[in-house]
């Protein structure tokens, strides 16, 4: 076609200018690809954590546990539950847990601390907990030969009661029935660290959990992993939907950690505000660019005009080259962005002081590198060039052959 | 008016529409510079006031050991001699004596863990905002049975005004058990999350009873006169209060993360401002080019007619120069306006979490006066090094090729 | 021989009604199929606004211009484009060929916009060099041909899409003498050849003579009208 040449012809006809104009829309690119591949990966990374760490993907609670956490709001365990879930063929494994706070007190000194009541089995393919015994051993479920069951507690909950393994631990709390719950446990295992999320619990047996507390046969909460967290919203609908009318709501990790998921959303939302901005900035100058050209072209356009040329002929030809001249920055923006992009992507950084947002901390700072990441960003610019030049194509359209050639 | 800047004046007006249009860019870069410095100032100005002002202080006394493991046995029994320590210091305008300690709070039904903090009511007003974030009840008398629970807390508890809760908690030096019973006298919401739902207000006194401290206290929150003096970790006060095993620090130093977030900010504002400054720069460069390309035959002329180079670069510099000062203008302007209206209605960021401080519709831009006059000096600069190129291009057209390409 | 352009009471006013110039003034002219004929007249007597009228590009204070019966006064935009397109061929004063493109990629960009198959365009492109002397010189840029090789190559893009009629506004006027009379002879001959309807419009003694049909222009009005 002749209309390409055209285009392409007049873009090398003033190569500085299209050099220049190309840098700024290619330096565009290169920020919106990096931002995009940065902030997605980073938070992918982050949900990642949590999600598999301690969350999961799912987790269905009583009522509106979730929110206003309640002893009383349990779940019966039951076979209705478990049969739900061990169907969907999307849920890898689940796992049921008992919450409670208590005072735990060892080695004349006391603490308030999160108790956790977990599976024992399940929970070592649900969670990351297994993996982060420091000390000791993973525990068992049955009690010792002296009549204590065991416990797991966090880092900071040992070092505040300078417990170690082997030690007892006593843990005074109230009964979901009234009733002053205390009792003398055996620390098998230290887990996690000054920082992770386990610090301040202590992690319990689920049936020692449910005797502590008065709730036989009773759970708060099944945690459910899923193979990502993009089909969470999806299955949880599922669920719910398979789980009507029994009081219970399923909740995606949206809603588990809502606080985070909100300011994740304002953040993201702040970030496409700024390249928002610097969209716009980059394009006034592809607008002076388009604009000037078209008036230094009057004649030529005068002509085109004066031997049939359609106007609208005119307008795609501006478009065209804009167009062009665009696609062409995105590949210099691509060559840039794809190292940068994938350095970021396998490798990463890792921030000295971690941020906390919305209660998550967010420490790793990581690419994304998906076809979305560098498509987006093409099609932002592209869009943006062929809008900008419109309102020059339609002037350059409506050049009259008279006036066009009149001006010498 | 000297003649070279009426010539470089005239010649930007010559194509109004792109002077405009460049001068708008330029300006937009400046407004955009200016109002992330305004929105970076504002955001931090929330997280440091809701670290020093809401309830820490800006220095805070403790005994060595007692910030990270929160240990009760780590208490200072010197507390008369460091209080007649601040009392003397002119730059301390407050301060506040508390015990701390984690314990149990149990309600009728329910019961939770938390920080139970007994504080002098008189004290902690000139220190800590617990008094005006206060929203039902009353705030603290020293009486016994008062005690102040956050929001958060409240609604986990199902308690109310004048309901009664039970604090247990364990004693220092031994560790036996003390429980008494309380009536909630007052809740408060600082809009921090860890505050609202993990802590819980005494009398001094009767927080020393029940932890059996004597005399003794864990913490002594600071309020200075000027705010500023708490940065620096050299001061005089700091290192007499730093006595008998126990340490005095500024709020940088307890929240190390605050820090390295005011680093991080300076990174991202340069960041920010070298990506649009050279947008701009590019901007500006094609814009001279296409307005040199323009003049090419009369550049021609008037270097036949004799004008040296340096004549010639001269005037591209200037008309650079008045671009600049045009694009400051506007992004004065522009700049101006917009931080002004953020400063007075805030920014609508969504509920955003940042540190456990909620920030929702609290930042508000702060206008600094090196964001509308260091920033349009580097915009000067920046035009006018942009000019560099563009202008020793023009200085090196040969006339009699000038002459004819015009043709 | 039957009327191709038929003017009647054409006029073309400029300016507002205090200062009016009255460029053209209640012309009535008939162009027959097959003429070669020259408007002449001073600097400012009419001679461009009369050729951009008749081609439509510009539109008469008052007064009707018809083309082949048709009044161009009734098409749209568009209309015109295409009439423009499919039945005037026009020739510049300043060459005004598009100067990305080549010679032949200059004549072949009207045969496009008529929608002419590739294979066809390619075969005329090389018939209507060699007519107007310019073979082998296609694939230049007009940046790298002379004037005369320039309008030459004007010429052929007019003359590609077989118009009725070409329009030529002072084509020599930015020739040297012995290139003007070199085109305005190439010209005749494709006028006899083809049979090609040619108005142009010269001030240049040596050019008009060639003509045979003169109509002299004198502050917008017609002088005389001469055949010879």
């Amino acid at each position: 076609m002749l209309l390409p040449t055209l285009a392409l012809r007049n873009i090398l006809r003033q190569r500085r200018r299209s050099i220049l104009t190309a840098l700024s829309m290619g330096g565009g690119y290169l920020l919106l690809s990096f931002s995009f591949s940065l902030v997605y990966g980073s938070y992918g990374n982050l949900i990642d954590m949590f999600t598999q760490d301690h969350t999961g993907h799912i987790q269905i609670h009583f009522d509106n546990y979730l929110k206003k956490p309640k002893l009383y709001k349990s779940i019966q365990a039951n076979d209705e539950v478990e049969a739900v879930l061990d169907k969907h063929a999307e849920i890898v494994s689940y796992a049921a847990r008992i919450h409670a706070a208590a005072l735990a007190y060892g080695n004349n000194k006391s603490a308030p601390v999160s108790i956790v009541g977990i599976d024992v089995e399940r929970e070592k393919t649900t969670s990351m907990l297994v993996k982060k015994v420091k000390q000791g051993t993973f525990f068992s479920n049955v009690m010792n030969e002296d009549g204590y069951y065991s416990a797991m507690i966090g880092y900071g909950v040992a070092n505040s009661l300078r417990l170690k393994t082997g030690n007892e631990l006593v843990l005074i709390s109230q009964g979901a029935d009234g009733s002053i719950a205390n009792d003398i446990y055996i620390v098998q295992g230290i887990v996690g660290t000054m920082t992770s999320w386990e610090k301040n619990r202590v992690f319990l047996p689920l049936n020692a959990a449910q005797e502590f507390l008065s709730m036989p046969g009773k759970v708060h909460e099944y945690s459910i992993l899923l193979p990502s967290s993009d089909a969470a919203r999806e299955v949880a609908e599922d669920i719910q939907s398979a789980l009507a009318n029994s009081g219970l709501k399923v909740s995606p990790w949206q809603e588990i950690e809502e606080t985070f998921y909100k300011s994740m959303q304002a953040d993201i939302q702040g970030n496409y505000f700024s390249l928002g901005i610097i969209v716009f900035i980059v394009f006034i100058g592809v607008l002076n660019t388009v604009v000037m050209s078209v008036l230094e072209r009057t004649r030529e356009f005068g002509v085109m005009r004066a031997i049939g040329t359609n106007p609208w002929r005119i307008t795609l030809l501006i478009i065209l080259e804009t167009c062009t001249l665009a696609l062409f920055s995105c590949a210099i923006g691509f060559v840039v962005t794809l190292p940068l992009i994938a350095w970021f992507t396998f490798e990463g950084i890792q921030l000295a002081q971690s941020l906390d947002i919305g209660g998550i901390p967010y420490d790793t700072l990581k690419g994304e590198f998906t076809l979305p990441v560098f498509i987006i960003p093409l099609l932002v610019i592209v869009a943006s060039a062929a809008v900008v030049s419109i309102p020059p194509g339609i002037r350059a359209a409506r050049i009259t052959p008279v006036e066009a050639l009149g001006s010498h | 008016m000297p003649l070279t800047l009426v010539l470089a004046y005239r010649n930007l007006f010559r194509n109004t529409r792109r002077t405009v249009l460049t001068s708008l860019m330029i300006g937009c870069c400046l407004a955009a510079l200016i109002l992330t410095d305004g929105v970076i100032k504002g955001m931090l100005d929330v997280m440091i006031d809701s670290v020093t002002q809401t309830f820490a202080g800006e220095g805070q006394v403790h005994r060595k050991g007692f910030r990270d493991s929160l240990d009760t046995d780590l208490y200072m029994n010197n507390i008369d001699e460091l209080e007649a320590t601040l009392k003397a210091d002119k730059s301390i305008a407050g301060y506040s004596v508390r015990t701390i300690a984690g314990g149990m709070i149990s309600s009728s039904y329910h019961m939770t863990g938390g920080a139970i903090y007994g504080v002098s009511a008189e004290q902690e007003a000139g220190v800590s905002k617990l008094k005006q974030a206060i929203i039902q009840g009353s705030y603290l008398s020293d009486g016994d049975a008062e005690i102040l629970i956050g929001k958060g807390m409240a609604e986990l508890l199902e308690v109310d005004l004048g309901d009664r809760l039970v604090v247990t908690l364990a004693q220092v030096d031994g560790g036996d058990l003390s429980q008494a019973l309380f009536r909630v006298s007052g809740i408060f919401q600082f809009g921090m999350r860890e505050l609202d739902e993990n802590v819980t207000f005494i009398s001094l006194a009767r927080g020393r009873e029940l932890l059996g401290t004597g005399q003794g206290a864990h913490e002594i929150a600071i309020r200075f006169v000027n705010a500023e003096d708490a940065e620096d970790s050299n001061l005089p006060i700091f290192k007499q209060l730093s006595r008998n095993g126990n340490e005095a620090l500024g709020w940088l130093e307890i929240n190390p993360q605050i820090g390295a977030m005011i680093e991080m900010v300076d990174y991202s504002t340069l960041i920010v401002g070298l990506v649009l400054y050279l947008l701009a720069a590019l901007g500006i460069i094609n814009s001279m080019f296409m307005s040199i390309y323009e003049r090419i035959y009369e550049f021609g002329v008037i270097k036949a007619l004799g004008t040296r180079p340096g004549q010639l670069i001269q005037l591209i510099l200037i008309e650079a120069l008045l671009l600049g000062i045009l694009g400051s203008i506007i992004g004065l302007a522009l700049g101006g306006a917009l931080t002004w209206y953020f400063s007075v209605h805030g920014i609508p960021l969504g509920e955003f979490e940042f540190e456990g401080i909620s920030l929702a519709d609290k930042i508000r831009t702060i206008p600094a006066v090196n964001q509308f006059v260091v920033f349009p000096i580097w915009v000067l600069v920046l035009t006018v090094v942009a000019g560099i190129y563009p202008a020793i291009f023009a200085s090196r057209i040969v006339p009699s090729r000038a002459l004819q390409r015009a043709l | 021989m039957e009327s191709l352009i038929k003017t009647t009471q054409l006029c073309r006013y400029f300016g507002t009604e205090a200062i009016q110039v009255k460029a053209l003034d209640h012309v009535d002219l008939e162009i027959s199929s097959g003429e070669f004929t020259a408007i002449v007249g001073p600097s400012g007597s009419g001679k461009s606004t009369l050729l951009n009228l008749i081609g439509g590009l510009d539109n008469p204070t008052s007064g009707k211009v018809e083309l082949g019966g048709t009044d161009i006064a009734k098409m749209t935009g568009t209309e015109l484009s295409n009439f423009r397109r499919d039945h005037i061929g026009f020739v510049f004063q300043a060459y005004n060929l598009i100067p990305v493109l080549s010679a032949a990629e200059n004549i072949e960009y009207v045969m496009l916009l008529q929608g002419v198959a590739a294979t066809e365009r390619k075969q005329k492109v090389e018939e209507i060099l060699e007519k107007v002397g310019m073979q082998g010189l296609g694939d230049r840029r007009p940046a790298e041909l002379s004037g005369g090789q320039q309008q030459r190559a004007a010429v052929a893009r007019a003359l590609v899409s077989k118009p009725d009629i070409i329009l030529a506004d002072e084509p020599t006027a930015n020739l040297d003498s012995k290139t003007g009379i070199g085109l305005l002879d190439m010209m005749k001959q494709l006028n006899e050849e083809l049979n090609v309807t040619f108005v142009f419009s010269t001030h240049d003694e040596k050019i008009m003579e060639r003509a045979r049909r003169l109509i002299h222009l004198a502050d917008g009005e017609i002088e005389e009208d001469e055949i010879r």
